[in-house]
C-alpha cells in the first residue's frame, strides 16, 4: 500500500514537470514580445537601451532551456515570478482568484453528480419506460447544447425575465452568504448541465449492466426493497466509471470556467487567464496553466485512490 | 401415502407456463408444469442445461428478471396464490417464507459489501432486529453452516472466501429468517467435487434440522439420490417424468430419464470411464417439434413419437411419465429392436456405449 502510494506520487510529480515544460514551450511560441507588455510600443519613442536592459533582466536573451530552467527552479521554491502588467507576484494573483474558481467548479461538480445519480438510477430502473425515455430525451438535448449557450439561456430566463438571480457579477463568501449563493447558482448551473447529461448517461448504462448481475437478483430474492437494492447493492459497483469520468471531466470543467467566468463576469482564474493572454502577460499565463494542470493531475491521482475505497477487490490487487 | 389425505401441501404448482417474447417469436421455456410438495419433503428437479429449470424456479416466485416475460397458471404456497401477488407482497415472502440458493456462489454475493452486512441486512429488514442482535444472529448462522471463526468472517469481503465458503454463506443467508421452503438452483454445480458433497450434506442437514422443505434443482441425477423424496424430470420446459426417488432409479419409464441415469458419474468406476452423454441437443424452444420433444434423440422413438405430443400418464407403481412407449413394456423392447435393425443412429449410439460400459465393469 505504501509502495503504491509512493509510486503514484513519483508519477504525479513527473506528470506535473512534463506539463510545466510543455506549457513553457508553448507560451514561448506565442507571437508578441513580453517587453511590449511592459513598455507598449507606438506611444512616443521607445528607449531601446531600456528595452534591452529589461530583456536582459527578464532573461529573455538566454537560450530556451536556460530560461525554462530558471523559471522552474524558482517555481519549485514557490516563486512564480512577477506579473509584467501589475508587477504583483504571480502566486498571489493566483491565490486571490483561486477560491472563486474552486467554488464554481466544486458547486458545478456537486450539482451534476448529485442530480445525475438519482436520474441515472431511475432511468436504469425504469429502462424503456416513460420515465427513462423522458430523462434520456432531456439528456440528449443537454448534450447537444454547449455550456455557454445554456449560460446565455439561463441569464435570459432566470436573471433578465424572472429577475430572481443576478445576471452577472460575484459576491464573495466573506461578504454575504446569500449573495454568494445567488451569484454562484447560474454560472455553476451552466457548467453543470452538460456534465450532468454525461454523468446521467454513464450511471444509467452502468446501472443497467449491474442490474443484470447475479448478486442483484440474490439481493432481491432476500426480500429487500427495490430502493435498498438499487442504492445499497447496485449503485456502488456501478459508480467506478462515474468516478473516473468525474475526475477526467474536472479538466474540461476548469477549461469551461474560462468561458463561463467571462460570460458571467466572475472574477476567477479563468478570467484572469484570458486577461493575461490578451495582455501577453506570459509569466502569468504559465503560472496559471501550471497551477491548473497540477490540480488536474492531483485530482486524478485522488480518483485512483477513491477506487480502492469503493471497490475492495482493487485494494487487494494493488497491495 | 396415497391413502392418508395430507393437509394443504406447502407448495402446489398447477399448469405453470412461462413464455419469453423474443425477437424470434415467443419462447415457451416452461410448459404446463404441475408439482406438489408436502411439508418437510425434498423435491428433486432434474434436466439437462437449458431445459427450463431455472426459469421454472424463478417463475414460481415472480423472480424472472426480464420484462418480456409472461407467466400463467397457479402457484399456491401454503394455500395462498403467489402469482397474483404484487411485488410489495412478494417482498415479504422472498427471503422470509421462501429462500433461494443460486448456482454460482462466486457471483451471487455482492463484491463490494462485507459478508456480515449481506448476512444480516435482510434479518434486520424482515425481523426488525437491531444491529447488534442481528450481528449475533449472523455469527450464529455462519457457525451453523460450519464456517470457522465466524466473527472474523463477518468482516471480510466475498473475494476473500473460497467458493465452498461463499456457498455456505449463501446458505446461511437463505436460512436466516426461518423460511419454510428452500429453492436451491444447482447449488453445487460451480463447485469442486469434494466440496459438492459437503454442501449437499449441509443443505440436507439444515433442512431437516429446521424442518424446511426443499426444491433441489440439478442437472445431475446423482446429486438427488438419497437426498430427495420425489424427482421431477424436466425436458424442453415440460415435466416428462415424476416419481418417488426409489421408483425412478429402479424403474425409469421415460427414455430420457434412462439416459440421464446412465450419465451419472459413478464412484465405483475409474475416473476416466467414458460417460454416456446424450447425443444430440435439446430442441429450439422458440420452434418446438410437433411431437415428443425428445423423439429426435430417443433410441426408442417411433412414428407416433415424432408426430404427437404424449400426455402424462400414471403407472401402476404410482410414477407418471409423458411417453408413448414407456420403458419396461413389451412395446418398448420391440421399438428398440426395430430401431436397431433399421440402423437408427441414436439407437446404435446408445447401444454401443451401453456395451462398452458393461465391459469396463
Ligand atoms: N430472459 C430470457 N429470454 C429469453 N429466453 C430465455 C430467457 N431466460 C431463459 N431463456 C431460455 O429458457 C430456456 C431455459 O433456460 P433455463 O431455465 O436457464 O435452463 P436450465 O436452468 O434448465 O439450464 C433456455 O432455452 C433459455 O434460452
Ligand atoms: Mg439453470
Amino acid at each position: 500500500m505504501v509502495k503504491t502510494l509512493g509510486l503514484r506520487l513519483v508519477r504525479l510529480l513527473a506528470t506535473v514537470f512534463a506539463v510545466s515544460f510543455l506549457t513553457f514551450f508553448m507560451t514561448s511560441l506565442l507571437p508578441g514580445d513580453p517587453v511590449d507588455t511592459i513598455i507598449p510600443p507606438g506611444i512616443g519613442e521607445r528607449d531601446e537601451v531600456l528595452v534591452a536592459q529589461i530583456r536582459e533582466e527578464l532573461g529573455l536573451n538566454d537560450p530556451f532551456l536556460v530560461r525554462y530552467g530558471n523559471w522552474i527552479g524558482d517555481v519549485v521554491q514557490g516563486d512564480f515570478g512577477k506579473s509584467y502588467v501589475t508587477d504583483q507576484p504571480v502566486l498571489s494573483e493566483i491565490t486571490a482568484r483561486l477560491p472563486v474558481t474552486a467554488e464554481l467548479a466544486i458547486v458545478a461538480v456537486l450539482m451534476s453528480v448529485f442530480l445525475a445519480i438519482p436520474l441515472g438510477i431511475a432511468s436504469a430502473y425504469k429502462q424503456g419506460k416513460a420515465v427513462d425515455n423522458s430523462i434520456s430525451a432531456v439528456v440528449q438535448f443537454l448534450l447537444s447544447v454547449p455550456p455557454f449557450v445554456v449560460g446565455i439561456f439561463l441569464i435570459w430566463g432566470l436573471a433578465l425575465q424572472a429577475g430572481v438571480l443576478p445576471a452577472t457579477g460575484w459576491v464573495r463568501l466573506t461578504e454575504s452568504l446569500t449573495g454568494n449563493i445567488e451569484s454562484v447558482i447560474l454560472p455553476a448551473s451552466a457548467l453543470a448541465l452538460s456534465q450532468l447529461a454525461v454523468f446521467t448517461r454513464l450511471v444509467r448504462a452502468d446501472m443497467i449492466s449491474t442490474l443484470q448481475e447475479n448478486y442483484v437478483l440474490s439481493a432481491r430474492a432476500k426480500g429487500l426493497t427495490d430502493g435498498y437494492v438499487l442504492f445499497r447493492h447496485a449503485f456502488r459497483p456501478s459508480s467506478l466509471s462515474l468516478i473516473t469520468v468525474v475526475g477526467l471531466n474536472i479538466g474540461a470543467l476548469l477549461g469551461g470556467t474560462v468561458v463561463i467566468e467571462q460570460l458571467f463576469a466572475v472574477p476567477g482564474l479563468g478570467r484572469k487567464l484570458l486577461e493575461a493572454i490578451n495582455t501577453r502577460d506570459i509569466i502569468v499565463v504559465q503560472g496559471i496553466v501550471l497551477f491548473i494542470s497540477a490540480i488536474y493531475v492531483i485530482i486524478n491521482t485522488a480518483v485512483d485512490l477513491i477506487y480502492m475505497v469503493v471497490d475492495p477487490r482493487i485494494r487487494v490487487k494493488s497491495a | 401415502m396415497n391413502t392418508s389425505l395430507p393437509d394443504t401441501p406447502l407448495l402446489e404448482v398447477e399448469n405453470l407456463s412461462t413464455t419469453f417474447m423474443t425477437p424470434r417469436g415467443p419462447l415457451t421455456a416452461v410448459n404446463g408444469v404441475n408439482l406438489t410438495l408436502q411439508k418437510g419433503q425434498t423435491y428433486g428437479l432434474v434436466g439437462e442445461s437449458g431445459s427450463g429449470k431455472t426459469v421454472f424456479s424463478r417463475s414460481m416466485l415472480q423472480l424472472n428478471v426480464s420484462s418480456n416475460v409472461q407467466t400463467t397458471g397457479s402457484v399456491k404456497f401454503q394455500g395462498e396464490e403467489l402469482l397474483t401477488k404484487t411485488r410489495k407482497e412478494m417482498q415479504s415472502i422472498w427471503g422470509k417464507e421462501i429462500s433461494m440458493v443460486f448456482q454460482d456462489p462466486m457471483t451471487s454475493l455482492n463484491p463490494v459489501m462485507k459478508v456480515g452486512t449481506q448476512v444480516i441486512e435482510h434479518i434486520r429488514h424482515h425481523l426488525g432486529l437491531g444491529k447488534k442482535e442481528a450481528r449475533e444472529l449472523g455469527i450464529e448462522l455462519l457457525r451453523s453452516v460450519q464456517i470457522p471463526e465466524p466473527e472474523a468472517r463477518m468482516d471480510v469481503y466475498p473475494h476473500e472466501c473460497s467458493g465452498g465458503m461463499r456457498q455456505r454463506i449463501c446458505i446461511a443467508i437463505a436460512l436466516a429468517c426461518g423460511s419454510k421452503l428452500l429453492i436451491a438452483d444447482e447449488p453445487t454445480t460451480a463447485l469442486d467435487v469434494t466440496v459438492q458433497h459437503q454442501i449437499l450434506n449441509l443443505l440436507d442437514f439444515q433442512r431437516r434440522d429446521r424442518d424446511m422443505s426443499m426444491v433441489l434443482v440439478t442437472h445431475d441425477l446423482g446429486v438427488i439420490a438419497g437426498r430427495a423424496d420425489h424427482v421431477a424430470v424436466m425436458y424442453a420446459g415440460r415435466l416428462v417424468e415424476v416419481a418417488d426417488t426409489k421408483t425412478l432409479f429402479a424403474a425409469p419409464k421415460m427414455p430420457y430419464t434412462e439416459a440421464l441415469l446412465r450419465s451419472i458419474p459413478r464412484m465405483d468406476q475409474p475416473a476416466h470411464t467414458r460417460l454416456l452423454s446424450i447425443s444430440g441437443r435439446p430442441p429450439d424452444l422458440a420452434n418446438p417439434p410437433k411431437g415428443c420433444a425428445f423423439a429426435p434423440r430417443c433410441a426408442y422413438a417411433q412414428e407416433q413419437c415424432e408426430n404427437e405430443q404424449p400426455p402424462i400418464t400414471t403407472h401402476a407403481d404410482g410414477s407418471q411419465s409423458a411417453c408413448w412407449i414407456p420403458l419396461g413394456t413389451p412395446a418398448s423392447r420391440d421399438a428398440l429392436q426395430k430401431n436397431l435393425s433399421a440402423g437408427r443412429p441414436q439407437t446404435l449410439a446408445m447401444h454401443n456405449v451401453a456395451s462398452t460400459t458393461s465391459e469396463v465393469k
